[in-house]
């Protein structure tokens, strides 16, 4: 079966750059809501002891940050039968509380294969964050798994 | 298990294991907030429902957050370079997750104490929930700190220092 043109067409295609404030609150709660309770990630006096600017995100804060949901939308896929089948990161510097980063998602390949109960469409995103002199942040790679009945 | 560093640890060293707490819709429900990640799938049991799965469930970036933990704690002082997981199971609410982590390669390369480290998690019925790979660089000695470069470099944990040592984990 032939991948539909539309996905095909996605491919090269990136959404527009969104830019994102770093707040010490949201990292804060990020932290409580994962269990994590090491220092540098709610207190500023134990961030900055240890050598930060200010608090400092854990690990998956900045790529959680840019929902998919738009960029899944936007693919036209549909989001109820979408998952991430696995993702990636690079990060190039700590993210801590008063970054202002910008990011930008671009499709870089699309697939399917047959599954017992349909199709599976794969499409591969491209994550792209740089800090407010342009300088890399993270990058990243998802693949997001679609199954056509 | 004592935090480990690179003279302790060796190419099959395992790291210690983090049970996640059960999930709850409390927990989704903060991280969907934490996370401005409204799909409807991690929150709303009737839209979940309605796209086929038994309840709403997590979204992989909680669980590659807790997996990101495992790795944060296990080392003395660390800088995560790279960071890659592959979902295979959703983790439902009342799941309790355990994250292990096996170390597979360490190196010095341009300078720095780099470890390979194999790294999944599993549910109570024994089922794998993900599986990757992160790319770490700890100090070169235990009870060092990051040399400036590295701490400057990825997503960094520096040493904990404090009286009591590392916070209890959950």
């Amino acid at each position: 079966m032939a991948m539909p043109n539309k996905m095909k067409q996605m491919i090269g295609k990136a959404t527009r750059p969104t830019r994102f404030e770093i707040e010490k609150g949201q990292i804060r709660r990020f932290a409580a809501a994962i269990g994590e309770e090491n220092p540098i990630h709610n207190s500023e006096e134990a961030a900055t002891a240890a050598g930060f600017k200010s608090i400092v995100a854990p690990p998956t804060f900045g790529a959680a940050l840019d929902a998919t949901a738009s960029l899944i939308t936007e693919l036209g896929l549909d989001s109820r039968s979408t998952m991430h089948a696995e993702e990636e990161y690079e990060y190039f510097r700590p993210l801590v509380a008063g970054d202002v980063i910008t990011v930008v998602h671009k499709v870089t390949d699309a697939y399917d294969k047959a599954a017992p109960n349909g199709r599976l469409q794969f499409v591969v995103v491209e994550t792209r964050a740089t800090d407010a002199k342009s300088k890399p942040v993270f990058k990243g790679r998802r693949v997001l798994v679609e199954l056509k009945r | 298990m004592k935090p480990l560093d690179f003279e302790s640890v060796d190419k099959g060293s395992p790291l210690e294991t983090f049970a996640v707490p059960a999930l709850t819709r409390i927990t989704l429900a903060r991280f969907a907030g934490a996370s401005d990640d409204y799909d409807p799938m991690h929150l709303d049991d009737k839209v979940a429902a309605a796209a086929g799965k038994a309840s709403v469930f997590a979204s992989s970036h909680l669980i590659m957050a807790y997996v990101g933990r495992l790795v944060e704690s296990a080392f003395e002082g660390v800088s995560i370079r790279r960071y890659g997981l592959r979902m295979l199971k959703l983790l439902w609410p009342g799941d309790v997750m355990t994250c292990r982590g096996v170390v597979v390669d360490k190196r010095v390369e341009g300078g720095e104490h780099i470890l390979d480290v194999d790294v999944w998690a599993d549910n109570q019925r024994g089922e794998t929930v993900a599986k990757g790979r992160v790319l770490a660089v700890v100090p070169g000695k235990k009870g060092a700190a990051l040399s400036r470069t590295s701490a400057a470099t990825g997503l960094v944990f520096p040493l904990q220092t404090g009286a009591k040592g590392r916070a209890k984990k959950q």
